[in-house]
């Protein structure tokens, strides 16, 4: 467990005064808080940093014990015993939204205790806090509407993931954040999707596209292909003399669309003609009758 | 508009709750940054505004900031969320030209 320089993260050297602890902590929450820095997983990580150590310094009795001690904290045992309930209130005490209580440092527990024992003494909350979660799925998953189990704070929670959910939206789960007390609504749970894209197939919204490689007979002359759609193969006819990059859009089959139960886009393919290579010689001369007849 | 009365909550509840002085939901009300309803002849706030307010206090009496600033954190904080969809919507856009 490291030890943890509670004045350098405030930015503070040892003698700062009360009235600087309180300046810096706040200047520092001002620019890190979650609430200004909504899903910001770094700046929650520093918010939690500066917090731990306004606890620590904030509080007369800690910042004593940190002082004395401070690398050598491992030797503070004895001082456990000594340890009194700060009984500082102050009018507003309350949620702490955003940023979970639980996350203080090892290093943080270990020298001051658990919950109990630090300065502040939390009160209840109207409603629990959100909790945020991420969701990684491979695009063939949300192909179809499926049911799925997360563990989230070691309980299990049965969610219904629509087809056609986009990469990077966030669904609510209503009352599975924390728990809310005094009967207050529990928080909900937010969960963003995340989802790998492995397939040929490039996603906007509910349509797809594909590009194809068309052979330079099959372009020049017609004739029949048949193509990859999502699921099951498409047969198309190919018109003569297509030209590259020629666009065709099969109307319903692309991905479903988000919550529109049988309802697909379209999938756009695009014809990519593949010169041929290795001519022969037989070859060479009949593309060279041809460009004489043009 | 039929109002379910469930879905309001006194504002005397709220500041006992939380231990806030009425000033406070009253300004927040005259910076227009929640909505006051009148149930019963009582003065209310729709439960969904709870989560705001709790947003607000912390903002207010975490780190100092007045209500003015207030207002100022929320309509930027909703342009942060526009943009943060857009980037979102654009990115996913943006993958269909990626090889």
């Amino acid at each position: 467990m490291a030890f943890v320089d509670y004045y350098k993260i405030l930015g503070l050297s040892k003698t700062a005064s009360e009235n600087d602890i309180k300046k810096a902590y706040r200047k520092l929450a001002r620019k890190y808080h979650p609430d200004l820095n909504p899903n910001d997983k770094n700046a929650e990580k520093k918010f939690k940093e500066i917090n731990e150590a306004n606890e620590v310094l904030s509080n007369p009795e800690n910042r004593k014990k940190y002082d004395q001690y401070g690398e050598h904290w491992q030797h503070a045992e004895e001082y456990e015993k000594a340890k009194q309930q700060n009984q500082y209130q102050q009018s507003y005490q309350g949620a702490t939204g955003g940023y979970s209580e639980e996350d203080f440092s090892d290093f943080f527990e270990n020298m001051f205790g658990g919950q109990s024992s630090r300065g502040r003494s939390r009160q209840v909350k109207f409603r629990g806090q959100d909790f945020n979660a991420e969701l990684q799925l491979n695009l063939k998953d949300v192909y179809t509407t499926h049911k799925r189990t997360l563990t989230v704070n070691n309980k299990n929670i049965r969610i219904t993931i629509p087809a056609g959910i986009e990469n990077g939206q966030i669904i609510k789960i209503k009352g599975h954040g924390g728990k809310g007390v005094n009967g207050g609504p529990n928080g909900d749970l937010l969960i963003q999707f995340s989802i790998v894209n492995h397939s040929k197939f490039k996603r906007d919204k509910e349509n797809l596209y594909l590009t194809v490689d068309l052979d330079l007979y099959k372009a020049l002359l017609g004739g029949d292909i048949t193509v990859d759609a999502f699921y099951g193969k498409v047969k198309l006819k190919i018109k003569p003399e297509t030209q590259n990059g020629t666009k065709v859009k099969l109307k319903g089959k692309g991905f479903p669309k988000y919550k529109k139960e049988g309802q697909f886009g379209d999938l756009y393919v695009t014809y990519k003609i593949k010169l041929p290579t290795k001519l022969s010689n037989k070859e060479k001369e009949l593309f060279s009758e041809l460009d004489k007849l043009r | 508009m039929i109002m379910k009365t469930e879905n309001f909550i006194s504002i005397q509840q709220i500041c006992t709750h939380y231990k806030i002085p009425k000033s406070f939901i009253s300004a927040l009300h005259d910076y227009e940054l929640i909505e006051i309803f009148l149930v019963q002849n009582t003065a209310c706030i729709d439960v969904t505004q709870i989560k705001n307010i709790e947003k607000m206090m912390r903002l207010h009496y975490e780190l100092d900031i007045n209500f003015e600033g207030m207002d100022a954190i929320f309509n930027l904080l909703k342009k942060v969320e526009s943009l943060n969809n857009d980037i979102v919507e654009l990115y996913n856009k943006l993958e269909r030209f990626d090889s």
